[in-house]
């Protein structure tokens, strides 16, 4: 257990019925969640690309990438701007919950996956009002080596209706 | 890094390209080059020296000093700059490139090699064995071994010379001094005179150009109080470590900044601050690092620009808060005008003369002719044509590889050029200018040029098309194979090129960019690649489409046409096996629908979408690629801004970028090129179908081409037969087929007609059960037959490259690709012989009466074709594979052939000599003779005619040839075959 405890502040959102944290540091700024261009062929977590000021931001569905369904748009869905190796990226969440003060050297890093989320994406998880948090590790989140694409899925279209 | 070293290296580089091409041009002429090149060439290797002493470049510092003493000799005339010491310099300058910037170049070298070779060009001074050349050798131990006299005496004389010097400033006027120095020069340090830095007199040590005299003349004090330390050697007073050697060379050192303060591009003031010197740094040529110098008079209007901005925003504002609409007009428009102006005006500062990179081809040019023994005059035209500097960037390596593939494969060397009456010096050109919006770049040699024989050769070993499909391609479709992957004729693998990667690269780098690459070729006389590339790649005019709900945007460099069909004129498009393809003019282009591509419509629903809609295909090309792209909706053109997508986003292949709509909406921009390339790479047919199209192309003009019925009986089994072996063909329902015992026949035109099924001979599919069929009629022996085919596709012009082995059986003459399907070329009448023994028989049986036409015919395609016409007029055809084998037959049995149908170009014998020597012949005088040929030039008719022919034709119209042939029959013979049909 880390003893340097260094103050921080935890970002607090909601994915279906858990609660996830993210380090405020690392948040850019928090939008409502607009109209999304999708960009077929693109990996399933890629909910498509915002406008964000002129610049293209891609948008993650972060409930999709963590293991449950799609987020469906509601009112309270919003759209967390991450700054991640010069790029913004955008997470799309449920509802955003609270900001709270954590102690970083309280976060136990994970060590036993929960149930339906990966716990590669977990830094850890904190006590907060005696409920966990999980703490997502951004950099794993986010990592984009995943992509694949489906346009290569553009199948024979068998057809003799139109020959004459 | 710092802001300070980023400067040197900008700059440093920029003189490294300077002295390069210096030393290029000194090698190129002949005579001794004259004091501005020595000097110029001085200064720059100085400016370097200068920059690197100031940071503590060490191994920078030393190998221009070592390089700046020859120059000093040459400039003395003591050492001569010949090509031993060209060389030399340029591996300095290699060197030193590698240095300052270690991801341009490798550093692989040895500094102390070099400082020697350099100490040897300069006809040493060094005689006595040198302690130390090693890359942190202290510079000063050259100095005390170099006669500092020479050095000295040569100070104040130096035009470019930098001299130290030392003044006392009082407290009171400090502020002016200083400031007046830097107008002179540049400050080095400020020292207490006792010190500790107390009031009183301080000491400034400055550096100036200027003798002491001028100097204390212009800062206003008396010479005397100028202190000059230049020419001590032993001066340890800078507390730098940077600067601890003070000699007449590291004195001058920062003369640099002062030269380029003479010509500004940016006037920002002089300061006494030697970095604020570098900062306005000439911008003679912009190096392609991550930083533009900017001229200041467009940033003047630049700013102006901005201020005209602010103004209309105000007024907009303005006119907004009041709601007037006419005024609201008047406002967009001038936003409009402003915002033009605006983008034009930032454009050009991305704007880039391509003398930027051209220029780096001079080395390219003379070191790899070095290498190949070859002599090579470059030269460059139209070096000011400006592009934006991210297109500037993306050539650089295209260019080069090309480049290099004409010095090493395009120009001969100096024995073969001499051998053919060329000049020694192989001549490369780099011509760039602007035409309609594009820049065009063309590369040209004058070398041996490109044998399409050999691209021939290579393209079949390769296994990439057949023979006759190769054979019928035109020169200009050969050298395109030169841009396929793992493509090259070089017999040998040399280090520069030959190893079959990067045309392709080339090609594709470019058609990435939006550009294109094309080349001419002439046997001998060389090779002319022809570059074509968008302006810029910032803003790019785009054609708006939409599919569904969504919004793409398609670069207008790519388009080539659009088209709509109504809800009725679907029959343009048409299925060929599973490719779509539209029938366009002359020629048959792919289609992709976009939706399916892009996985927003079902893959097939298009199809069923379109019986009531029209469908808009947006033709598109992007380097070898040209297709269609069949979209929902068009709507708009517009400039639209391409910012780049992100990570995430950068394996998804069919997207060049991303734009932001007027509305705010975001919108992808379509990558032509990569869609056609992930489409081909999973689907061969794409590209298959767009090879046939343009062999369907070619085929039109080789003149060899004929047409086929093209049917398709069970799903997606293909068969052909030339149309000229059909004599109708009709539509039927398939219940007017009736059975009688096991022969199905129809009535027809009052008669019975036999029905064969292509099934009774050849393994295929059963006909499907459908209410109508189509029946192909042809004769044998004047019989009417017909064979029953679900469908016909279409009536293709298709080359002769018809492979008759894979699939030759009975019924089956041969096998083509037409429009990548395999198709199997139907020959009726062995197809219904072997149904029908008899009726073949019987074919045979009348064989021997009927008249005999001696067909001479080298292609086995069209003796099988000219049989059939021979046939299905009642006469015999005799077979010749050419005018040789003819003539024997001829020969020896002179009475049973009653005319000759001859090719022209044939082995052994062509038809020209078999014409002349049937004429010749008394037996024959009576002959006819019929040429048939694709040579239809004028004098080729008049040649055949001359030759004794009675007819000439162009292959092939089977009714001519019917129809010539029963002309030119003797009358007797006539009356035999008309007595059979």
């Amino acid at each position: 257990m880390n003893n340097n405890s260094a103050r921080s502040e935890l970002a607090l959102f909601r994915i279906a019925h858990e609660t996830f944290g993210i380090e405020i540091a690392a948040i850019q700024e928090i939008k409502r969640a607009p109209r999304l261009t999708k960009v077929p062929g693109a990996d399933v977590c890629v909910k498509g690309v915002m406008n964000l000021r002129g610049d293209i931001v891609t948008v993650l569905d972060l409930s999709k990438r963590l293991g449950y369904g799609e987020v469906t748009s509601t009112d309270t869905t919003r759209v967390l701007v991450i700054n991640y190796r010069d790029e913004n990226i955008g997470l799309l969440v449920d509802e955003i919950k609270d900001i709270v003060p954590i102690d970083l050297g309280r976060v136990n890093p994970w060590a036993i996956a929960k149930e339906g989320v990966d716990s590669a994406f977990c830094a850890g998880v904190y006590m907060h009002d005696e409920s966990l948090i999980i703490v997502l590790d951004m950099a794993k989140v986010i990592f984009e080596g995943e992509a694949s694409s489906s346009i290569n899925q553009y199948n024979r279209i068998k057809s003799k209706e139109l020959i004459t | 890094m710092t802001n300070r070293t980023e400067l040197f290296y900008d700059e440093a580089l920029e003189q490294l390209r300077e002295i390069e091409s210096l030393v290029l041009s000194v090698e190129q002429k002949a005579t001794p080059p004259d004091n501005s090149t020595i000097n110029a060439l001085f200064r720059s290797i100085h400016t370097i020296k200068g920059g690197a002493d100031f940071l503590g470049l060490n191994d920078v510092k030393t190998l221009s000093h070592e390089t700046e003493t020859f120059l000093e000799h040459v400039k003395n005339g003591q050492a001569s700059l010949n090509s031993t010491a060209t060389s030399t310099l340029l591996r300095v300058v290699d060197a030193l490139n590698g240095l300052i910037e270690p991801s341009q170049r490798s550093t692989d070298f040895h500094l102390s090699d070099l400082v020697e070779s350099l100490q040897a060009i300069t006809g040493t001074l060094h005689e006595t064995p040198r302690q130390s050349t090693a890359a942190a050798a202290p510079l000063d131990t050259h100095e005390g071994q170099d006669p500092a006299a020479t050095r000295s005496s040569t100070l104040d004389e130096r035009d470019t010379g930098f001299n130290h010097f030392a003044i006392l400033v009082a407290e009171a006027n400090e502020k002016d001094m200083i400031a007046e120095i830097g107008e002179i020069g540049i400050s080095v340090q400020q020292t207490s005179i006792d010190g500790h830095n107390t009031t009183g007199p301080r000491r400034y040590e400055f550096r100036s150009v200027l003798p002491p005299a001028l100097c204390a003349r212009f800062l206003g004090v008396d010479p005397a109080s100028i202190e000059v330390i230049g020419p001590n050697p032993d001066d340890d007073s800078y507390p730098d470590g940077s600067l601890d050697v003070v000699t007449p060379d590291t004195i001058s050192d920062s003369d640099a900044f002062l030269h380029d303060n003479n010509d500004l591009a940016m006037s920002t003031g002089i300061s006494p601050d030697p970095q604020i010197g570098v900062v306005g740094g000439a911008s003679k040529e912009t190096g392609q690092g991550s930083s533009i110098r900017v001229n200041v008079d467009l940033l003047d209007s630049l700013m102006n620009l901005a201020g005209e901005l602010v103004l209309t925003r105000n007024q907009m504002n303005q006119v907004v808060s009041l709601g007037d609409p006419n005024a609201m007009v008047v406002a967009a428009q001038r936003l409009d005008a402003v915002t033009t102006e605006l983008q034009a005006s930032i454009m050009s500062t991305r704007m880039q003369p391509i003398s930027v990179i051209l220029t780096k081809f001079n080395r390219v040019c003379r070191d790899l002719a070095a290498q190949l023994g070859k002599k090579v005059m470059f030269t460059t035209e139209g070096d000011k044509v400006e592009l934006d500097k991210s297109i500037i960037e993306s050539i650089a390596d295209p260019l080069t590889h090309l480049v290099r593939n004409a010095i090493d494969h395009g120009l001969e060397t100096i024995a073969e050029r001499e051998r053919q009456g060329k000049p020694p010096f192989g001549r490369l050109t780099i011509h760039a200018r602007h035409e309609a919006g594009h820049v065009l770049i063309d590369v040209a040699d004058d070398g041996r040029g490109i044998n399409t024989a050999k691209i021939r050769d290579k393209a079949l070993r390769l296994g990439l098309l057949d023979r006759s499909k190769l054979d019928d391609m035109s020169e200009k479709e050969l050298l395109r194979f030169i841009f396929a992957p793992g493509f090259t004729t070089a017999e040998r693998v040399s280090d520069v090129s030959g190893r079959g990667v990067g045309m392709d690269v080339v090609s594709t780098n470019l058609a990435r960019l939006g550009g294109s690459i094309d080349v001419e070729t002439k046997q001998g006389e060389g090779t002319r690649f022809k570059l074509k590339l968008p302006l810029t790649l910032a803003i790019v005019p785009s054609l708006l489409i939409s599919v569904k709900a969504e919004t793409y945007a398609i670069p207008q460099v790519n388009l080539v046409e659009l088209l709509r069909f109504g809800p009725g004129e679907h029959q343009h498009i048409n299925a060929v096996g599973d490719q779509f393809v539209v029938q366009l003019r002359d020629r048959l282009l792919p289609i992709i629908w976009l939706g399916e591509y892009l996985g927003i419509d079902e893959p097939g629903t298009t199809l069923s979408r379109l019986s009531g809609e029209s469908v808009h295909i947006v033709v598109v090309s992007a380097g070898e690629h040209e297709y269609g792209l069949a979209v929902d909706n068009l709507m708009d053109s517009e400039e639209i801004v391409v910012k780049p997508l992100g990570a995430h986003l950068r394996n998804c292949h069919g997207y060049a970028g991303a734009t932001i709509l007027g509305d705010g909406q975001t919108a992808l921009i379509l990558d032509i090129a990569g869609i056609a390339e992930s489409t081909i790479d999973h689907r061969h047919d794409v590209k298959d179908a767009s090879t046939q199209v343009v062999s369907n192309r070619l085929d039109a003009d080789a003149g060899d081409s004929q047409k086929l019925i093209l049917i398709e009986n069970a799903e997606g089994e293909f068969f052909c037969v030339p149309l000229g072996a059909v004599n109708r063909i009709e539509r039927v329902d398939a219940s007017s087929i009736e059975q009688r015992g096991s022969r199905s026949i129809i009535k027809y035109n009052n008669s019975v007609l036999r029905v064969f099924e292509l099934t009774d001979s050849i393994e295929t599919g059963r006909r499907p059960q459908q209410p109508t069929c189509f029946l192909l009629i042809f004769h044998v022996n004047a019989t009417p037959l017909s064979v029953a085919v679900a469908n016909i596709v279409d009536i293709v012009d298709a080359n002769s490259s018809i492979d008759t082995l894979t699939f030759r059986q009975p019924g089956v003459s041969g096998s083509a690709i037409i429009l990548s399907n395999i198709t199997l070329m139907l020959d009726l009448v062995e197809l219904v012989s072997t149904i029908e023994p008899d009726l073949g028989m019987s074919r045979e049986l009348h064989g021997s009466n009927l008249p005999s036409v001696l067909i001479a015919e080298d292609s086995v395609f069209f003796q099988d074709k000219l049989q059939q016409v021979i046939s299905s007029i009642g006469l015999t055809p005799i077979i010749a594979e050419d005018g040789q084998s003819a003539w024997e037959l001829l020969d020896a049995d002179a009475q049973s052939i009653d005319l000759v149908l001859t090719d022209i170009e044939m082995p052994r014998m062509d038809g020209l000599t078999l014409a002349r020597a049937i004429r010749n012949d008394p037996r024959f005088s009576t002959m006819p003779i019929i040429m048939l040929t694709s040579l239809a030039r004028e004098t080729d008719v008049a040649a055949g005619k001359h030759a004794g022919a009675d007819d000439y034709l162009i292959k092939m119209d089977p009714e001519a040839v019917k129809q010539s042939v029963l002309r030119h029959l003797d009358p007797s013979a006539r009356q035999r075959s008309e007595a059979h049909s």
